[in-house]
């Protein structure tokens, strides 16, 4: 008997197939339901009453939202994670916790430099998982689980998603590691905005104010949009403008070593043993 | 028969070298073999055979026939085979999957589909027979290391396997720890048919228990008698060493056998030149500290001098560390004097911030390759010279005096686990305190290295330093302390002069102190 | 109590909090949820996280007040009028003062209110439920992310442990403390973390747990299904008022989809659990009552048997205070009679404590 193991890897998204069908599909479903303020608004008219009706619909998308994170994370974990991704992703989910409860001024943590290196090493895949599983556990953890979390798992999710698609670019396109820092230093910034962004829309269809910020069913594709964005300069802007410097000064220091730290991992966690038999 | 293998090869994915050679070992129904032999020479991949992990989970190039239990461990899956061979890991703290004791049992239960009825009442049963009853709702992480070890054993039981693997299972652990999970194992394969297979450095516990020892050195693999291991092994227990030398034979295995052997030899012991210690380097007056309103160190006073090795004795939470952080200012709030030698004197260290005091007198904790983190080994040491303002060119002769200069260009990550943690003392003391205060340092350690560790304080108390030693390995404190202080629920029982402790009617005797009187260690008896 | 029973219980406190718009109702529901609250058992963050969040809901109250003072407010029972700029057209042209109406005001402090309401609601889950007992409510389906959640959450004191002695370890070698410390704080703790993950995962793999066959790709199918098919129903319910009756069938179609995947999960498992929290007969009751309640608070609503809204731009009416309403709203006290019937044993403390005050005897 010989045996000789060959490596296979477990960090690609799925070849087009109906694994990729229906991680597109559910995001999708995601988007919308997040999005339902935005996507219904030209379909009926507003009335007399709307104080009285605007929220029920919030609450059924937004458990929509909370149902479609677990279809995505049972549909991706399902017989897909060896024990290796499964107990790297565990431990790096509770540092990524941790920092999470670790607020440095400003409101700033290391929580992004975490989801997004790991997303930009080790792929979409386990990026999307990172994202959506650590913030899983630092708010069971804190005692951070309402309504808002499935949003926030969707948020952080598609940011570990895309740093993970930033990585793979990188990787194909062969960026020098000071561009590579750039990029990622870049990406934080982003990212820190674009989370901010998302996690208002949640409570944004509650407010009730004037004529310029709140949200009313029926106004219409670009009025929302232009209710949403003075909702958001003028709520979270500013808070969320300081922890995207933060992001970006982080990543472009600590980036690159722990970027290489990760990297040395990378072949140990994301393989998988495949025995073959030799001649 | 439960396991055989027949010339079976195995190299590492990216190794040249094959990491063991034409292995033909046999296991049988109710075996308790011992596998020992130096760091690093292949015990821990051996065991890993027989429960498929090597290749599955390491990869790598593998020959010959390995039958475990009617399967082919290399092709079963490791899930089925953790079924037919259980395992026990070296660290307790890195095997809990769960949060409580119970549910860490049951856990390969529940992953094989036990029905909870027949989990729930094997788990009670195993709670009964290793006496962890009492402990079966704590939380994982309450429980002390020889606790957690012998949870990973029932829960590597639980799954009623007909083989039990054991890597290193009481290096980690103090010596009562030690003791409870030997005699846990020692109790198996008369009781269940299990079949055990030990990889252990503590030969004095094992040697004269187990049925047989297997060598395993540069991947070949050598099977004994624990009698023939006695004469043949590297790396005996002291009484072993001496009962050979003596040229008993058979080679006495324990104290009362040497004693029965040695009936009638005249046995004297070598008088060692008596020291002379220099000037204070760090005293310490009534000093108290603690966590809160745990009080962990109580009144503690004593004076290290130029040219004295230390060796700070007790049991887990009996204060060692605690001491240390002390001294070298970790802890805040302390009551009671000290005064370190940073460089012109003795000097009051109150007020010091540590950076300061550890100029002086420089601490290694436990663990210390936890904090490595630059891409090489010179890096490592650069690091430390950096911080201190020394001057980078030192780096060369701290690498030298470490032993450790064919190493510089490595990662330290890529380093075997003796290596590393070279590096990190190394790493640590780069600048050269007087003092050196090390909690620990021979925790998992084999032999050799023990050895050279003696070797390192003696010369470093030789050239005019001093140091104290937290730990629990009395056979080689004895090869290098002068003094041992004891410590005991944090106040200091005693504080002697080596020759009196590790007497035999001293607080902490040594194996040849019990069989020779007047001597400590094997090159002070004379015949 | 069981985990979904205060699952429902939370459910409940939200169809209602966010159905009514009447103050009147919602004092009541408030009354309601503190009553709970102080019966409910708490583990050992319960007391922070129900503070946290009930500070955070003054704030969101407070917040949605100042909006619209500073934005302004429809409505014809003008208070006062703020002077302030305007910003220019490109960034949205938000206006920053402007008239500001009596409605305008109550509105924003009723939803201030019904969230106040809610976030006290997951304030006492959060306190209730540990989070081992929330993982071991996840549905079989995602047992694989819930056990990476749960070896987070096993490893999460650890790796605060090492950040601490790595910390510890840089003072002894001299460094000096401040940000500029960061990388060699934050690297080796997550090599150290990622190292003794390969030993755990080694050790998973000895004790038997190997990636499991995975389910099969049919019932993910169904189950990915019901996400779309819910989403149409609930557009097309909400926003095409002629096309209700289709979007009750999607949604029945959604719902049978759904409830087809979980038991498919739950029975293709491989695994076993060496026991799972018994759902006793107080609590399937208080589970039955809270979801009828719901689906009566909803449809009943959409049908006008219960009257649960109030509209202050309607020229400011006072509230009216019904029967049906109030006990609509007084029913979201059931936990109350629940925990005062059959106390809830205090469980073991599994919360991880993310702040070790100290180190243990070391």
């Amino acid at each position: 008997m010989a045996l000789e193991t060959a490596r296979r890897s477990t960090i690609a998204l799925p070849a087009i197939g109906w694994g990729w069908v229906s991680f597109v599909a559910l995001n999708l479903v995601g988007v919308v339901a997040y999005l339902h303020p935005f996507f219904f608004a030209e379909t009926s008219s507003p009335d007399d009453r709307w104080f009285e009706h605007s929220t029920d619909a919030p609450l059924i998308f937004g458990a929509l939202g909370a149902l479609c994170m677990l279809l995505v994370v049972a549909d991706m974990t399902n017989g897909r994670l060896n024990s290796k991704s499964l107990a790297a992703l565990g431990v790096l989910a509770a540092f990524a916790a941790v920092f999470r409860t670790i607020t440095l001024p400003a409101g700033a943590n290391l929580y992004w430099l975490l989801v997004i290196l790991g997303g930009f090493c080790f792929g979409p895949r386990l990026g999307f998982l990172l994202g959506a599983l650590s913030l899983f556990l630092s708010a069971i953890v804190t005692g951070g689980i309402g309504p808002w979390m499935p949003f926030q798992m969707f948020a952080s999710a598609w940011i570990g998603l895309g740093a993970g698609l930033l990585g793979v670019t990188a990787n194909a396109s062969r960026l020098p590691a000071p561009a590579r820092i750039a990029a990622l230093s870049g990406y934080g910034f982003v990212a820190a905005i674009a989370y901010g962004a998302i996690i208002n829309l949640w409570t944004w269809p509650f407010w009730t104010a004037g004529p310029d910020i709140s949200y009313a069913p029926g106004i219409g594709f670009t009025e929302a949009l232009r209710r949403y964005w003075n909702f958001y300069i003028f709520t979270s802007f500013g808070w969320d403008l300081l922890g995207a410097v933060f992001n970006a000064v982080t990543l472009a220091v600590i980036g690159r070593p722990l970027l290489s730290a990760l990297l040395r991992f990378h072949d140990r966690f994301t393989w998988e043993v495949e025995a073959r038999q030799s001649g | 028969m439960i396991a055989d293998l027949v010339a079976v090869n195995y190299t590492y994915p990216g190794a040249v070298d094959r990491a063991l050679t034409c292995v033909n070992l046999r296991v049988r129904e109710g075996d308790f073999t011992l596998v020992a032999g130096p760091s690093a020479g292949g015990k821990s991949t051996l065991v890993r055979l027989f429960n498929g992990l090597i290749p599955q989970f390491y990869g790598g190039k593998i020959g010959g026939s390995i039958v475990v239990s009617d399967h082919d461990p290399s092709r079963t899956p490791t899930r089925e085979m953790a079924a037919i061979a259980g395992m026990v890991f070296q660290e307790p703290e890195v095997q809990g999957v769960s949060d409580t004791v119970e549910d860490e049992i049951a856990f390969g239960m529940e992953q094989h589909a036990v029905p909870p009825r027949e989990m729930a009442a094997r788990l009670d049963e195993l709670l009964e027979r290793f006496g962890i009853a009492h402990l079966r709702a704590r939380r994982l992480r309450t429980l002390s290391g020889g606790e957690r070890q012998r949870v990973a054993i029932a829960a590597a039981l639980a799954l009623r396997p007909r083989l039990l693997l054991l890597d290193e299972p009481t290096s980690q652990l103090d010596p009562a720890g030690a003791e409870a999970v030997i005699n846990t194992l020692a109790s198996l394969p008369g009781t269940t048919g299990t079949a055990v297979l030990v990889v252990e450095h503590r030969l004095e516990r094992l040697l004269h228990r187990v049925g047989r020892v297997v060598e395993v050195a540069g991947g070949k693999v050598r099977e004994w008698t624990p009698r023939e291991a006695a004469l043949e092994l590297t790396a005996v227990p002291p009484v072993v060493e001496l009962g050979r030398r003596l040229g008993f034979v058979p080679p006495p295995l324990t104290i009362d056998e040497f004693r029965a052997a040695a009936l009638g030899r005249q046995l004297g012991a070598r008088a060692s030149e008596n020291l002379v210690a220099g000037d204070p380097v760090i005293k310490a007056d009534g000093l108290t500290a603690g966590y809160g309103d745990f009080v962990a160190l109580r009144d503690a006073s004593f004076t290290l001098h130029q040219g004295e090795v230390i060796a700070l004795v007790g049991a887990n939470g009996s204060g060692k560390s605690t001491l240390f952080r002390a001294i070298t200012g970790l802890l805040g709030r302390i009551s009671g004097t000290i005064a370190v030698d940073t460089g012109c004197g003795l000097t009051s260290a109150a007020g010091l911030p540590v950076q300061r005091r550890t100029a002086g007198a420089g601490l290694v904790p436990q663990n210390p390759s936890l904090a490595l983190f630059k891409d090489t080994v010179r890096d490592e040491v650069a690091e430390t010279l950096h911080l201190r303002r020394r001057p980078p060119e030192s780096v060369s002769a701290t690498l030298e005096a470490w032993d450790i200069s064919h190493l510089s260009g490595r990662n330290p990550r890529d380093l075997s686990v003796g290596q590393q943690q070279r590096v990190a003392i190394a790493a640590m003391l780069a600048h050269e305190p007087r003092a050196w205060l090390l909690d620990e340092p021979t925790r998992g350690a084999d032999a050799e290295a023990k050895t050279w560790l003696a070797a390192r304080l003696c010369a470093h108390a030789a050239g005019g330093g001093a140091a104290i030693v937290a730990t629990h390995d009395i056979e080689s404190a004895a090869l290098f302390a002068t003094r041992v202080i004891g410590l005991d629920g944090g106040e200091i029982v005693f504080d002697l002069p080596a020759r009196v402790a590790f007497a035999a009617d001293g607080p902490c005797p040594t194996q040849i102190a019990r069989v020779v009187a007047g001597a400590t260690v094997v090159s002070e008896v004379e015949w | 109590m069981h985990t979904f029973a205060w699952l429902s219980w939370v459910a409940l406190v939200m169809a209602v909090a966010l159905s009514t718009t009447n103050p009147l109702y919602l004092v009541v529901v408030l009354l309601a949820v503190i009553l709970v609250a102080a019966l409910s058992p708490r583990g050992d963050h319960g007391l922070t996280s129900f503070r946290v969040l009930a500070t955070f809901g003054a704030g969101m109250l407070a917040i949605s007040v100042g909006i619209s003072v500073i934005n302004g407010s429809y409505g014809r029972h003008i208070l006062f009028t703020i002077p302030g700029p305007n910003f220019p057209d490109w960034l949205g042209g938000l206006a920053l003062g402007g008239p500001v109406s009596a409605e305008g005001l109550v509105a924003a402090g009723i939803r201030g209110f019904s969230i106040l309401c809610v976030l006290l609601a997951f304030g006492v889950f959060n306190g209730a439920v540990s989070p081992h007992r929330v993982l071991r409510a996840a549905p079989a389906a995602v047992f694989h992310a819930g056990l990476v959640v749960t070896v987070g959450l096993s490893l999460l004191p650890a790796s605060i442990d090492d950040v601490r002695r790595i910390r510890e370890m840089r003072t002894l070698r001299g460094a000096p403390g401040g940000m500029r410390q960061l990388p060699a704080l934050i690297v080796p703790a997550i090599i150290g973390g990622l190292e003794r993950s390969m030993r755990l995962a080694e050790a998973m793999e000895a004790r038997g747990y190997a990636s499991a066959p995975s389910t099969a790709r049919w019932p993910q199918a169904i189950g990915a299904l019901s996400a779309p098919l819910l989403m149409a129903a609930a557009g097309l319910w909400y926003y095409y008022d002629n096309l209700r009756p289709l979007a009750s069938v999607l949604a029945a179609a959604g719902a049978c989809a759904l409830a087809a995947w979980l038991l498919l999960a739950a029975r293709s498992r491989h695994t076993t659990r060496l026991r799972n929290e018994p759902l006793g007969a107080l609590d399937r009751a208080g589970i039955a009552f809270s979801l009828a309640l719901i689906m009566f608070t909803v449809a009943g609503k959409q049908a006008g048997w219960v009257e649960l809204g109030y509209n202050p731009f309607a020229n400011l009416p006072a509230p009216e205070f019904a029967l049906p309403g109030g006990l609509v709203a007084l029913a979201c006290a059931w936990p109350a009679l629940r925990l005062a019937l059959q106390p809830s044993k205090q469980e073991l403390m599994t919360t991880p404590s993310l702040y070790p005050a100290k180190v243990a005897r070391q």
